[in-house]
């Protein structure tokens, strides 16, 4: 930023490559140690702080794919799509790794994999217990609304009971009639 | 230290401004970025932290020459190799692919 400030450098931003590459699964193994060459890309690559991304142990289609995420700066994300790709290239060749067709180029600003590494993957769950609190009624109770043909299925059922996505029972929550005292025969 | 406007720069420097370039060449490595933790909602991350939840998660874990390779519980999911002392930015992208693959973090998840 100092320099950037001084008129040394143009104003940059900071962007993280992702690079993909894809090719027949047997050529890598004529590699002789595959986890030597990828060692030996992270080595090269180790500037742009890479992270390198290796083949599935197991393949079923006769396919592989590697590939790296580097950071670097640039004005330009074109720009920045440019070099990076010249650079994987020239150093997965001196890698001793096949070259093969690029199959994914992505792009993320810091802000944007900050962002990313924010979103939750795994979603919230509830049990029979926690539901009863949600519904604010017995176990029992929750248990017969849950077998009601409204209600959202269960994302599945283990030998334990049934868990429920935390938000789609939210969802059910929002739009329940729920009728004060007791339940009649036919509505339960 | 003379810096001025790009065009009184020597043609040696012209590297500054002509291209991209990592960060580390401006002497710029991960770790020395001020980091907010609180905007990230990462945390202080260390590859320790990555490598025991990975562990408990049921990936395999194996070392090469310079770096720590995670390989997810799926076998038909890539690998994910990092140096062993990676910067601070190294492990976000780290922990970003490890989630691209399944992984959880926080780990373990809050009830």
């Amino acid at each position: 930023v100092a320099l950037a400030t001084e008129g040394v450098i143009a104003v940059s931003n900071t962007w993280n490559i992702t690079i993909e590459a894809e090719g027949p699964r047997d050529e890598l193994e004529g590699l002789g140690d595959l986890n030597a060459a990828l060692n030996e890309l992270l080595v090269i690559l180790e500037p742009y702080e890479p992270v390198v991304v290796s083949p599935a142990p197991d393949g079923s289609s006769g396919v592989a794919r590697y590939g790296v995420d580097l950071t670097l700066m640039s004005a330009t994300l074109d720009e920045a799509y440019s070099w990076a790709l010249s650079t994987f290239r020239e150093a997965a060749d001196k890698a001793g790794l096949p070259i093969w067709p690029i199959v994914r180029l992505e792009a993320l600003t810091n802000e944007n994999l900050d962002a990313s590494l924010q979103t939750p993957t795994f979603p919230a769950l509830l049990g029979v217990a926690e539901l009863a609190e949600k519904l604010r009624v017995s176990k029992a109770r929750a248990s017969e609304l849950a077998h009601s043909p409204t209600f959202p299925p269960p994302l599945m059922v283990l030998a334990s009971g049934p868990i429920w996505l935390a938000a789609s029972v939210t969802r059910y929550v929002d739009s329940w009639d729920r009728k004060p005292g007791r339940p009649t025969a036919a509505s339960a | 230290l003379g810096f001025g406007k790009f065009s009184t720069l020597p043609p040696e420097k012209t590297w500054l401004r002509s291209g991209p370039y990592p960060l580390t060449r401006l002497g710029i490595r991960g770790e020395d970025i001020p980091y907010n933790v609180k905007e990230s909602g990462v945390g202080r991350l260390t590859l320790d932290q990555l490598e025991r939840a990975a562990e408990q998660q049921g990936w395999r874990i194996d070392g090469t020459s310079d770096g720590v390779m995670f390989y997810p519980p799926d076998r038909t999911l890539s690998g994910v190799l990092v140096h062993r002392r990676p910067t601070e930015q190294a492990l976000k992208k780290t922990l970003s692919q490890l989630r691209q693959r399944g992984f959880l973090w926080p780990w373990p998840p809050k009830g």
